[in-house]
């Protein structure tokens, strides 16, 4: 096994660094020894209450507003995914 | 050299304890019976809270808690010290609870006889966010002394749930905390979220909080 993509919205708090250090502790002697975790992180996904738009949103900026019809009420539609895209083997 | 082949996978990690949790929601919806997973860091009033809960509605509905702890088992011992039954889980370690822990505690239960349950999840902001339990309701407690920028710091919590309790209101008046601040914080990441405020001091506030509980009860035993 060569590597080992995952996909991880933003509102995970996944810290790529230590996913990698389990990983290698767990994966010893086995046939993923050596793999190497690529993370790609999947931003927050809001949906505009007033005009119905998603857009990516900043969940930790201190106001978000729609950048379409400039309102704050939106919903929270994505950005918790967490699962294994591929794997790539020789 | 050989090549490198790449093979899609798309499996959700967690999906065995999502499945679990699943099923945990079924099996209370055959059996009527409610569930709160309560959520909060440690020393917030989480089990203050649930103790002045028990004393307002155990009489109208039988209730049990699960007590998820670290170690210890003293919130499980002032539960049942109420009138209550108490599972206490302890997780040696793990900061949160997962859905095979709420599974071995149901199975201690007799649901037939119960309209509700109440969780207590691990002391923590983060890790138990993220782990469905199988409950019908997800509760944060938030208490005016760890100050009202939390939903900054810790937004997935708050996006979850379906009730938020600002908890130990008697403090108010000796900080600098503002609830209508922390409201607005929180309704931008979760526009249908029922906040309470309430202290267990004073009993201020928790009449509603338990009216709002009694409706989800009421609505999951029907
Ligand atoms: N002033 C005041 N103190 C409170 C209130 N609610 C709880 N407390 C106190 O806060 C402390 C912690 O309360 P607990 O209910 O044990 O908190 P917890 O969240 O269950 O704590 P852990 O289970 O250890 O995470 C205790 O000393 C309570 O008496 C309140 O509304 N006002
Ligand atoms: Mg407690
Ligand atoms: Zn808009």
């Amino acid at each position: 096994m060569v590597s080992v993509h995952l996909q991880a919205g933003e509102l995970r708090d996944i810290a790529a660094e230590w996913i990698q250090r389990y990983f290698d502790y767990l994966s010893r002697g086995t046939l993923a020894e050596g793999a190497k975790i690529v993370l790609t992180k999947i931003p927050a996904q809001m949906t505009c209450q007033t005009c119905r738009a998603g857009f990516n949103a900043d969940i930790r900026a201190d106001k978000i507003e729609c950048p379409e019809c400039g309102n704050d009420k939106a919903v929270l539609t994505g950005g918790d995914e967490f699962f294994i895209e591929s794997i790539e083997v020789i | 050299m050989d090549k490198v082949r790449l093979i899609d996978i798309k499996e959700l990690i967690l999906s065995d304890n999502r499945d679990l949790a699943e099923q945990i929601r079924k099996y209370l919806k055959d059996n009527k019976v409610f569930m709160l997973n309560l959520m909060a860091s440690p020393g917030s009033g989480k089990t203050t809270l649930i103790i002045e809960t028990l004393r307002r509605l155990k009489d109208k509905y039988q209730v049990a808690v699960i007590e998820g702890d670290i170690e210890s088992q003293v919130d499980a011992d002032k539960v049942a010290a109420e009138g209550v039954t108490a599972v206490q889980l302890r997780t040696g370690g793990a900061c949160h609870l997962d859905a095979p822990m709420i599974k071995e505690a149901l199975d201690t239960l007799d649901l037939t006889a119960l309209d509700a349950i109440l969780i207590e999840n691990i002391g923590n902001l983060v890790c138990p966010a993220d782990f469905d339990l199988g409950e019908t309701c997800k509760a944060v407690v938030l208490s005016v002394p760890e100050g009202d920028d939390k939903a900054l710091k810790y937004p997935v919590i708050f996006s979850v749930c379906d009730a938020l309790v600002i908890s130990k209101t008697d403090y108010l008046e000796l900080s600098d905390f503002d609830p209508e601040l922390l409201a607005e914080s929180v309704r931008r990441l979760n526009p249908s979220i029922r906040i309470f405020t309430t202290s267990c001091k004073t009993g201020a506030g928790l009449d509603e909080w338990c009216s709002w509980l009694s409706d989800q009860i009421k609505a999951a035993t029907a």
